[in-house]
């Protein structure tokens, strides 16, 4: 009987895991988004003169925020957003997250006008640094989830 | 934090939406009906019985056009399960021990 009950915590836990999983196409209007915001400086130099950089942050962070309305409106559950705090196992890869970002977007930002083949090699590095990044922090919180480590409040 | 037996969560499918909702800050009625595979009336009767016990928040509101039905852990309620889950997994383990462990507190609320 104890078993029993574990074993339908287990399920339970899986279960909302597997529901937790962010869909692909979550995926593909975060890397947008990631790309915009890492290269944004790139991006405005290779647009028309007069062109403010937020012509192109503003919509990445518009698709960001779009991607996550749609997977809050569509999966049914609400989680953390307080990954850091709530998902002991995501830290890491949070950090790593942030790190390559901020990294990227600063080597883009100072050498776009100056170097542009550079900037790009930058954002070709950071950007799906970035993402690896991110997709390691979406296993990681599944794990704590599956493993009921997770400390919502 | 104490292991704990909490009569509460022994009814139905009430541990198995408290362990659902453990990882979450709010799930829907049809989620949650879904994951513990009951129906409606079972979940809503054991729903109001959580809330009840001070354990479940439940929150109503619309998705479009749509009414929708949300619940919650609440802290006492997210504190209970674990205390619940700490005092079954300390049973099992009792239970599996090869030479007799003293088997767990259990106190009755």
């Amino acid at each position: 009987m104890t078993h029993e009950a574990l074993a339908r915590v287990a399920e339970q836990r899986d279960r909302l895991a597997e529901r937790a999983r962010l869909p692909w196409w979550f995926w593909v209007l975060f890397t947008l988004a990631t790309v915009g915001l890492v290269g944004c400086t790139l991006i405005q130099e290779q647009l028309s003169a007069g062109v403010g950089t937020w012509l192109v942050v503003v919509p990445s962070i518009l698709v960001y925020l779009l991607a996550e309305w749609l997977v809050r409106r569509t999966r049914g559950i609400s989680l953390s957003r307080r990954t850091f705090r709530d998902y002991p196992s995501a830290r890491l890869p949070s950090v790593l997250f942030l790190l390559a970002a901020l990294a990227g977007m600063f080597v883009v930002m100072v050498t776009a006008h100056v170097r542009p083949d550079v900037a790009v090699v930058a954002l070709v590095i950071a950007a799906p640094l970035a993402i690896a990044a991110m997709v390691w922090v979406q296993h990681a919180m599944l794990a704590d989830i599956r493993a009921g480590r997770v400390r919502s409040s | 934090m104490t292991p704990t037996r909490d009569p509460v969560f022994e009814v139905g499918p009430r541990l198995a939406m408290g362990a659902l909702l453990q990882g979450a800050v709010w799930a829907d009625f049809a989620t949650v009906r879904d994951a513990v595979g009951a129906g409606d009336s079972v979940i809503s009767k054991h729903a109001r019985s959580l809330e009840d016990a001070g354990y479940l928040e439940v929150s109503k509101g619309a998705v479009g056009r749509r009414p929708r039905t949300w619940f919650r852990l609440t802290d006492a309620g997210r504190t209970a399960l674990e205390s619940h889950l700490a005092w079954l997994t300390s049973l099992s383990d009792a239970l599996r021990a090869p030479t007799g462990a003293p088997p767990p507190a259990s106190s009755d609320r």
